[in-house]
């Protein structure tokens, strides 16, 4: 024992705040090119080359929705021979000079959460070998892991201002910026905040300066992608059908109250049925009434008809600031009263205090599993995984979680379950089934050398699946073949679907895991767009009472 | 395109003809038609599929087979398809039989003539037939050369493309306001509204019918409803032809009558039926319509991105859009995008014989785009402004 705390204190002289004293090192360096905490903005390269050492691992905020585009375009300008092979960490690898950073060696390696826009360059890069990805994660699990073992040594974030201290606007889009900041700041990380202006008093501070070593004003305002914005033009009588099926099928059925939706169509056509199809049904003020979700301008009719209660935003929506700020009720604002969204706090809510997640999928198999990753294109899935998954940590009741019960079990203790369901019309429009025997992700993952399939939901997370031939209760069967069968049953006339009987079909709807249309009481021949709350963007304004804007790419006036 | 046939004994009788949907993407065409019963012969449902992908026809039996399983009407079903999906079709399938096999008592989810269940939609939302029906006096609407005389392009089919029954045009006599009238309605999903020989045919005729009766002192009101890029381009030189010919009816049927075009979007009207409505002594327009002689593309392609952006659709709106297009006297009345809004927007309209067309203003119009230096790119509003008026 003696002799144990000799040679600790003797022989293994340890500093205890290396990483303190390297931040020391490179902030010197970076003095003669900043003025204080500001770096001009034509000094960003130079700065960057500083405070980066090879190999360092670099958080850069880019999620679906806000991008730190000016930091990302001067990282992509940094000489390779001097910083290169950095490990990046990205919720979304969304830019082209989010990859072209690989392509020119400066980065080796990434994590990431979702890549939608540059799913198909992704999957080309990892084949030749120019990117190694660590893990495709959930938003919540890449920030977790921050702030455990993937600790960035710098991280480069965007906010709509800052003043001379270093304290940040970030406005309706906070997003991901205080979980990255936090992450890296107190863990003698680098945090370099590009803003759209340097203010005297900002209006709120949303992470305080601090947390923040650097902040540079950006050449142009940082780009917000509109990612949640969905035209109801594009929503087919198909899309209302499957809104119709959900709705009396699942929601109704359990009486669902706090929920998530996918950035799907299918979802949208929910949001835009609930003031119509369910005011018909009665169901308001029963279902619907708490969501984890952005400002999704689809769910405007809803908000004005007084369905929803309360909303938890992860990130802003581009238009959807004005309207947001005028229901303060119902969305959480600052006292400068705009929105305050934060991914991590609502991927919280949506896995400890939602009963329901509801998401489109690309693919599902016969047991269920399901992603949106196919053949060519690693799109990753954001939140998906997270939010579309059984939080078994969950300790409190509500009647629709425990309305999945399956009773006392082999543990002799009951608990209730997360509804997660999936909506997959059987074929996509290019004709291709979404029912198949294997998961595209499959073989992605073992060509990419990944040691996981990008599975987005496992197939034991999923509860319910409905397509257009009805809506099947997999929380209700048996066995893997009852499961299967109730699959297959649901799949209509894809080779999958051809697996299934009508003497399947009739067992498992006596058994109450499959119903179809006619068992819900929903009529296929009225299922048309008429039954939509607002049938373009221009109706969304109108709902909001003029308060919505939305962006350009959307008016057709 | 591909051709799909089956056959089915059959059971089940139906009450009426039908027709849904539309030939257009991802969206599909049905027509269904009973077969009457013979004694000497066992009761059949024939189908033909006509289809615009190809390499799917197991999916289409199974398609076929699945529904029919338990559900066999005594018809034939004809299907032209524009690439939907397995669900769109059975979707489209089932509304069809429901309206064939309805009873008057039943509550219909939309009649051919699209006269129900259109109540809370926008006019935009409507299809071509929809929007004839809406215009005229509840209850008169009667369709001419409608789907079940099959008067599609012989021209389509020979190059690969699925035509659509009624080549999409629908002619409607009827009554607006008490007042004997004509719609021509032009389907702007059915290859983009184009004109080839058969709807440039049926615009024609109804117009140089409408100047017939006119002459003969019965005037009929002309309402066109125009959704079209102009020519189809299959179809190019006929499509021409048809086009002069729809010019001189405009002209000469507006000495006894004002002709009236309404565009409302989601198309536009560009090309040479952009001219047709120039032509008319009235253009009844929403904000999402939109009026061109060339289409943002073409512009774009022909003169470069610099001269014209057609994807800044603020831009677009802005300098072709029914504000900007009445705000600057190109055409004469906005409305709101509802069925009765329209509706009244065209009552509304002066039915007297106009002494001056737009058409004999030539000279005048062309003086005033002389002031203009098209090198300083005029804003939209200063567009607003070159006939004169300030606005």
């Amino acid at each position: 024992m003696l002799h144990h705390t000799a040679s600790a204190t003797n022989d293994t002289r340890r500093d205890w705040a290396s990483d303190r004293t390297d931040k020391t090192n490179r902030l010197q360096d970076a003095n003669s090119y900043t003025d204080g905490k500001i770096i001009p903005t034509e000094n960003i390269v130079d700065v960057l080359h500083a405070v980066l050492h090879p190999g360092d691992r670099v958080a850069l905020e880019g999620n679906n929705q806000k991008q730190a585009d000016f930091l990302s375009r001067s990282l992509a300008k940094v000489d390779p021979e001097r910083i290169h092979d950095l490990h990046m960490l990205f919720s979304s690898i969304s830019r082209p000079e989010h990859l072209d950073i690989f392509e020119d060696g400066i980065a080796k390696r990434v994590d990431f959460a979702f890549s939608g826009p540059q799913s198909s360059r992704v999957a080309q890069l990892i084949d030749d070998g120019t990117l190694e990805v660590g893990a495709i994660h959930t938003y919540l699990e890449l920030y977790s892991r921050m702030f455990l073992d993937l600790a960035p040594k710098v991280a480069l974030v965007a906010a709509v201002s800052a003043d001379r201290d270093g304290n940040l606007y970030t406005g309706p889009n906070t997003e991901d910026t205080p979980a990255i900041t936090e992450a890296t700041a107190f863990r003698s990380g680098i945090v370099v905040a590009q803003v759209n202006e340097i203010v005297d008093r900002v209006p709120r501070v949303d992470v305080p300066g601090d947390w923040v070593d650097f902040i540079v004003e950006a050449d142009t305002p940082f780009e917000v992608e509109p990612l949640f914005t969905r035209d109801p033009r594009k929503l087919t009588d198909v899309h209302v059908l499957l809104a119709m099926l959900t709705i009396r099928g699942v929601y109704e059925r359990h009486e669902v109250t706090s929920l998530n939706h996918g950035v799907g169509l299918d979802t949208a056509a929910i949001e835009l049925l609930l003031p119509t199809y369910g005011e018909q049904l009665g169901l308001k003020g029963k279902i619907c009434t708490h969501w984890a979700l952005n400002p999704h301008p689809n769910l405007i009719p809803a908000i004005e008809s007084g369905w929803v209660e309360r909303i938890s935003a992860f990130g802003g929506e581009v238009g959807m600031s004005r309207y947001v700020a005028a229901r303060p009720d119902i969305f959480a604002t600052g006292p400068d009263g705009s929105l305050r969204s934060n991914r991590m706090a609502a991927q919280s809510a949506g896995l400890y205090a939602t009963d329901m997640f509801v998401g489109s999928t690309l693919q599902v198999d016969p047991l269920g599993n399901s992603s949106t990753v196919t053949s060519g294109r690693l799109a990753g899935f954001g939140g998906a995984p997270n939010l579309g998954a059984d939080s078994r940590g969950r300790r409190h009741s509500t009647p629709a979680w425990f309305d999945l019960s399956e009773g006392r079990g082999n543990l002799g203790v009951e608990r209730g379950r997360k509804l997660v369901v999936q909506i997959a019309e059987t074929f996509n429009a290019g004709a291709e089934p979404k029912f198949v025997e294997q998961l595209d992700a499959v073989a992605v993952g073992q060509s990419g050398g990944m040691p996981l399939a990008p599975v987005m939901v496992y197939g034991d997370d999923l509860t319910h699946l409905v397509s257009e031939e009805g809506v099947g209760y997999l929380y209700k069967a048996q066995s893997l073949d009852e499961r299967r069968r109730a699959v297959a049953a649901l799949a209509g006339v894809t080779p999958l679907g051809q697996q299934s009987t009508p003497e399947d079909v009739d067992e498992l709807r006596r058994a109450g895991i499959i119903a179809l249309p006619e068992d819900l009481g929903v009529h296929r021949a009225q299922a048309n767009r008429g039954l939509l709350a607002a049938h373009s963007i221009e109706d969304l304004v109108e709902w909001s009472g003029g308060l919505y804007d939305p962006p350009a790419k959307f008016r057709s006036w | 395109m591909q051709t799909i046939n089956a056959t089915y004994p059959a059971t089940n009788q139906v009450e009426r003809p039908v027709h849904v949907g539309v030939v257009g993407s991802g969206d599909l065409e049905i027509l269904l038609a009973p077969i009457e019963s013979h004694a000497d012969r066992p009761d059949e449902l024939k189908v033909r599929v006509r289809t615009s992908v190809d390499g799917f026809d197991t999916v289409w039996r199974r398609v076929l087979d699945h529904f029919f399983e338990n559900n066999r009407p005594v018809c034939t079903i004809e299907i032209n398809d524009f690439g939907a999906t397995p669900g769109m079709v059975t979707l489209r399938l089932s509304q069809a039989l429901e309206l064939a096999t309805a009873t008057d008592d039943d509550q219909m989810v939309g009649s051919a003539d699209g006269s129900k269940s259109t109540g809370e939609l926008p006019f935009t939302e409507m299809s071509a037939r929809q929007r004839a029906a809406s215009l005229l006096d509840s209850g008169t609407f009667r369709e001419i050369l409608g789907p079940s005389y099959h008067a599609e392009s012989p021209h389509l089919e020979p190059q690969g493309i699925v035509p659509s029954s009624d080549d999409g045009c629908v002619i409607a006599r009827g009554t607006i306001n008490g007042a004997p009238a004509a719609v021509v309605g032009l389907e702007g999903k059915f290859q983009g509204g184009g004109i080839g020989e058969i709807s440039g045919a049926k615009i024609a005729a109804t117009l140089e019918r409408a100047l017939v009766d006119a002459e003969s002192g019965h005037p009929v009101r002309v309402v066109l409803l125009l959704e079209t890029g102009g020519i189809r381009l299959q179809e190019a030189n006929l499509g021409l032809l048809a086009i002069a010919e729809i010019h001189a009816a405009i002209v000469a049927l507006q000495r006894h009558i004002p002709v009236t075009a309404v565009i409302s979007g989601m198309v536009g009207c560009f090309g040479g039926m952009g001219i047709a409505a120039g032509l008319c002594d009235h253009i009844v327009m929403t904000r999402a319509g939109r009026l061109a002689l060339n289409g943002p593309e073409v512009i774009e392609t022909e003169a470069g991105v610099d001269e014209f952006d057609s994807t800044d659709r603020s831009l677009v709106w802005a300098v072709t859009g029914g504000e900007q297009r009445v705000a600057a006297g190109r055409a004469d009345v906005l409305a709101e995008d509802r069925p009765e809004a329209i509706r009244k927007a065209v009552i509304d309209l002066d039915t007297a014989p106009f002494s001056v067309h737009r058409g004999d203003r030539v000279t005048e119009l062309a003086a005033q785009l002389a002031d203009l230096d098209p090198a300083a790119r005029p804003t939209p509003s200063e567009l607003r402004t070159i006939d004169g008026r300030t606005h």
